[in-house]
């Protein structure tokens, strides 16, 4: 089965040229607010494009009030026949079949629990997750109710919980990708001052520009700890899977639908699709080899990691060659690339990794995920403009004591930072960088480790670079920056090194054990092991985020995670008191359990 | 036009206990639903849009038991099939319970939300008449049309609905009964819908409760609401959902749209709360009935008072441009 690729479009600031570079369909319109759809003119002007580069077009219409259905009738006019159109609403059917038209099923008419607190533990419960997977589409009864409404598509989303239905053969899927849709409001977020903006056309589709994330916390009067966050705009409440699963042909998908990166706060959407286009042209003949581990870059990750299984991202896996180094070597790794073709091939070399399609500048991961990024040849790729970006997500999702291991192409330091200094294929731009410029990027809690310059053998040069970030006070081993790469941190010139590459890397810490345990006060592994035992859990394992404790135990209803972090942190919890806050995630253990711990870590 | 016709309280009923109390108070129909599974120590069946224990009768018997006493007192039940899915064992179930309380006194309809379900019903009984849940999700007179066609006789309007379009949806359809909502629970999100964990998994959940009920905390603009932006501006406070949220002001306006039904939601709560609901909502459509204006002015705020015992805040409000003064709703703006 060819597998499509389709890019979904409800606002774009710049050219669709190049939005649309690389999909072969173009999903355009909006699922949960009319007012979000396009006008006449815009629809035109995208179904030439689309006729112009062959490229087929979607119109998606959404959930509509009765001020909606004209709006949406409208369009359905200036569609050629045949064309496909995804309808969100019942009411709608009708008039896209009357118009020669080919209805899909949209998302919002697919029920299903579409919920971002959904977490590892249901996934993990054989009840709960055949709860969680019910779903309209599995009934007999409603696969007939759409056959005679000729409804041969139907869109599914990235749900954590994936799919287990069996459609029938003629009925074909296609997949959104990374954004799951959750729910739909019409209580307008964006013009709160009028609630029937929807009705009074006073709406003023600020959504056009922006959106809002949204998290939502703990519920202290329902013990609840778990908190999400999700996305809301036009209407719609979503929020962020980044993993693609395997295997989507089991549920007839053979088209892949990728929403557009969001407009940041700077920079703007990045171009990514030029990157896959060349995987996609040049296979295995793309400039930095197809096979070859960089057996240095991954040392270092081996050699620099806090901890001895890190948490590492793979950032700009491209097609696997290092995440099967990476993954042999014990790292609990996650790959991230901008084209889904080397994603594709990626996938075959390391069955079971979570790989994930994204931006390198926009991460898709929560806070402090990763003990490790290790980014092969990706800073050097992206724009000076996002730089900024760049450097936002790395702090973000990297642990404290967290190590960035970096492969980054040189550059003179005489010469302007957004001078590109190489062409990919004759054409995709990349750019050179000093060791300071990345330290001053990455901000100052980052202290360089190593600076090796490397030679490559066309005459390219390149860094080898490693920063650690600081962590809070428990990590030994840490020092000042060595005076011999002080020069290299100002001027950009190669240090000692560069002469000898690769002979004795300059280190300036110690490889570091993992974090110890808390501190002074805290109490003991064993003493916290007796604790969950007199309590009827079994200990599954520990470990040591920053200030947090994170137990992994199980019980009669399952696993769960036991979190104890410092009341100083506002994040949700069960309950706080004074030095120390507890909260859990999975089934609720009991709250005389809680109460326990809670009280053994105030008495230490 | 429709002759405007006394309006009918619609309420929720979960035990043939309540039945006499709340008819006293002025109920005119209920509405309710049976799981069989439900109880302490059992994993529920999931057959209607309310899940959690003591949301539904605990058997057909007590069920249709209620649906006599009703029937006695020249009331009527509808039975709530509106699960927003059925698994093959509970599709099984729910046509059963449907087999045995369709034609029997006091039973006045189905209510249903899933495509399926209602084929099913239609072909099944094609003489009941059938009642398009808010689960369903019907927001525009066009879908009111497509589902008319298979044997639905009334529709739940969805919250999200403002009372302009839903008298531009009873326009539409003279042949339809149109049912609203005026007391509790308001979510913000549109029920047909939505897919956050607690109308779907059909098992009790410790932790997982509607998200809409927790805090949220979020700014306009692009990027993160991260912890260091957490604001409760606008934006949170519209996305909350509202337990005691109520339409009473707008009873008027309801009943010259057309719409004939008002609904009182909860079906969990006590029955002392379920009394005060209906007798609130009867002493307000009693005062309209007697006001030469046909008007309930600001004396529908003082009834909540007066029966509910707190005052109503404008964030409570179901159709918050019927509370304010002065604000003339109008028909949507044609789009350019």
């Amino acid at each position: 089965m060819t597998m499509q690729k389709a890019l979904f479009l409800d606002v774009w600031g710049g050219t669709l040229d190049s939005a649309t570079r690389g999909f072969d369909r173009l999903y355009l319109g909006a699922e949960s607010c009319h007012w979000m759809l396009p006008g006449l003119h815009r629809l035109r002007a995208v179904r030439r494009h689309c006729e112009r580069s062959g490229i087929a077009l979607t119109l998606v219409t959404p959930l509509l009030a009765p001020g909606g259905l004209p709006r949406a009738r409208a369009l359905l006019d200036e569609l050629p026949p045949g064309a496909e159109v995804v309808v969100n609403d019942w009411g709608l059917l009708e008039d896209v079949r009357a118009s020669g038209l080919v209805p899909v099923l949209g998302r919002l008419l697919i029920k299903t629990c579409r919920d971002p607190r959904v977490g590892p533990s249901d996934l993990d419960d054989p009840v709960m997750l055949r709860h969680l997977r019910a779903t309209n589409l599995a009934e007999p009864a409603f696969l007939q109710f759409l056959d005679g409404e000729g409804i041969r598509r139907v869109e599914l989303d990235n749900v954590p919980q994936g799919w287990e239905i069996a459609l029938p053969p003629a009925m074909r899927a296609s997949f959104h990708f990374p954004r799951v849709y959750a729910s739909t409001t019409w209580r307008c977020g964006m013009t709160p001052e009028d609630p029937e903006a929807r009705v009074h056309g006073t709406c003023r589709r600020s959504c056009r520009r922006r959106h809002a994330d949204a998290t939502v916390s703990a519920d202290p009067t329902r013990a609840v700890t778990l908190s999400a966050t999700y996305r809301y705009r036009a209407g719609q409440l979503s929020f962020e899977n980044p993993v693609l699963p395997t295997n989507l042909e089991r549920w007839n998908v053979d088209r892949v639908v990728v929403h557009e990166p969001q407009e940041g706060a700077s920079g703007g959407p990045a171009d990514l699709s030029a990157w896959d286009g060349l995987h996609a042209r040049l296979g295995s003949a793309v400039p930095w080899g197809y096979d070859k581990v960089d057996r240095r870059l991954v040392e270092r990750v081996v050699r620099y990691a806090p901890v001895a299984r890190p948490r590492t991202l793979d950032l700009g896996c491209g097609n696997g060659r290092n995440a099967v180094a990476l993954a042999a070597a014990g790292c609990d790794l996650v790959g991230l690339d901008a084209s889904a073709t080397a994603l594709a091939h990626c996938r075959t070399r390391v069955p079971g990794v979570p790989l994930v399609l994204g931006d390198a500048a926009n991460l898709p991961f929560d806070r402090a995920r990763f003990d490790v990024v290790m980014d092969s040849g990706c800073l050097h790729a992206i724009p000076p403009s996002r730089h900024a970006d760049y450097a936002d997500g790395i702090r973000r999702v990297l642990a404290p004591d967290g190590v960035f291991v970096a492969f980054a192409r040189r550059r003179d330091p005489e010469k302007p930072a957004t001078d590109p200094v190489f062409l990919v294929d004759g054409g995709l731009a990349e750019w050179g960088f000093t060791p300071g410029q990345v330290a001053e990027m990455l901000g100052g809690d980052f202290a360089l480790v190593e600076a090796t310059p490397h030679d490559g053998q066309t005459g390219e040069t390149f860094w080898y670079l490693v920063f650690r970030r600081a962590g809070d006070g428990t990590t030994p081993g840490r020092g000042p920056i060595d005076p011999a790469w002080a020069g290299a941190l100002e001027s950009g010139a190669p240090g000692e090194g560069d002469r000898k590459p690769e002979a004795t890397p300059l280190r300036l810490a110690a490889p570091v054990p993992a974090p110890a345990w808390p501190r002074e006060g805290f109490p003991s592994r064993a003493a916290l092991r007796e604790l969950a035992a007199r309590h009827g859990f079994d200990w599954q394992g520990e470990r040591v985020e920053g200030q947090r404790v994170v137990v992994e135990l199980s019980g009669p209803a399952g696993a769960f995670r036991i979190v104890v972090f410092p009341a100083t942190d506002d994040a949700p919890c069960y309950r706080g008191a004074g030095r120390w806050k507890v909260a859990y995630q999975g089934p609720m253990p009991g709250g005389a359990f809680l109460e326990a711990l809670l009280a053994a870590c105030e008495a230490g | 036009m429709r002759e405007e016709a006394r309006l009918q309280i619609h309420c929720p009923l979960r035990g043939l206990d309540e039945v006499d109390a709340l008819v006293q108070a002025g109920a005119d129909s209920f509405y309710a639903g049976i799981d069989p599974d439900a109880g302490p120590g059992k994993a529920g069946s999931f057959l209607s849009r309310r899940h959690m224990p003591n949301e539904n009768f605990p058997s057909i018997r007590e069920f249709l038991e209620a649906a006599a006493r009703a029937h006695v007192a020249g009331r009527t039940v509808h039975l709530a099939l509106n699960a927003p899915l059925y698994s093959a064992s509970s599709w099984d179930v729910g046509l059963g319970i449907a087999d045995a309380v369709v034609g029997r006194p006091g039973v006045a309809g189905i209510i249903v939300a899933d495509p399926g379900m209602l084929v099913a019903l239609h072909r099944r009984f094609p003489e009941c008449p059938l009642t398009a849940s808010t689960v369903m999700g019907l927001t525009n007179e066009a879908a009111v049309a497509r589902f008319k066609t298979l044997g639905i006789r009334r529709v739940v309007v969805p919250r999200s609905l403002a009372i302009p379009e839903v008298a531009q949806m009873v326009r539409a359809h003279p042949d339809i009964a149109f049912e609203c909502f005026v007391l509790n629970d308001r979510c913000p999100n549109i029920d047909a819908v939505c897919g956050f964990v607690h109308g779907f998994a059909g098992v009790r959940f410790d932790y997982q409760v509607s998200i809409c009920r927790c805090t949220v905390y979020g700014e306009k603009g692009a990027g993160d609401a991260s912890e260091g932006t957490r604001a409760s501006g606008g934006f949170g406070e519209n996305l909350v959902f509202e337990r005691e949220a109520c339409g009473a002001c707008a009873i008027p306006r309801l009943r010259e749209a057309g719409v004939e039904h008002l609904k009182i939601v909860g079906r969990s709560r006590p029955l002392a709360d379920k009394v005060k609901a209906v007798r609130f909502i009867h002493a307000a459509r009693e005062l309209l009935a007697s006001s030469p204006r046909g008007d309930l002015g600001t004396q529908a705020i003082a009834l909540h008072q007066a029966h509910l015992g707190a005052g109503c805040v404008p964030r409570m409000c179901y159709y918050p441009a019927a509370r304010r003064p002065g604000r003339v709703s109008r028909p949507a703006r044609e789009a350019g």
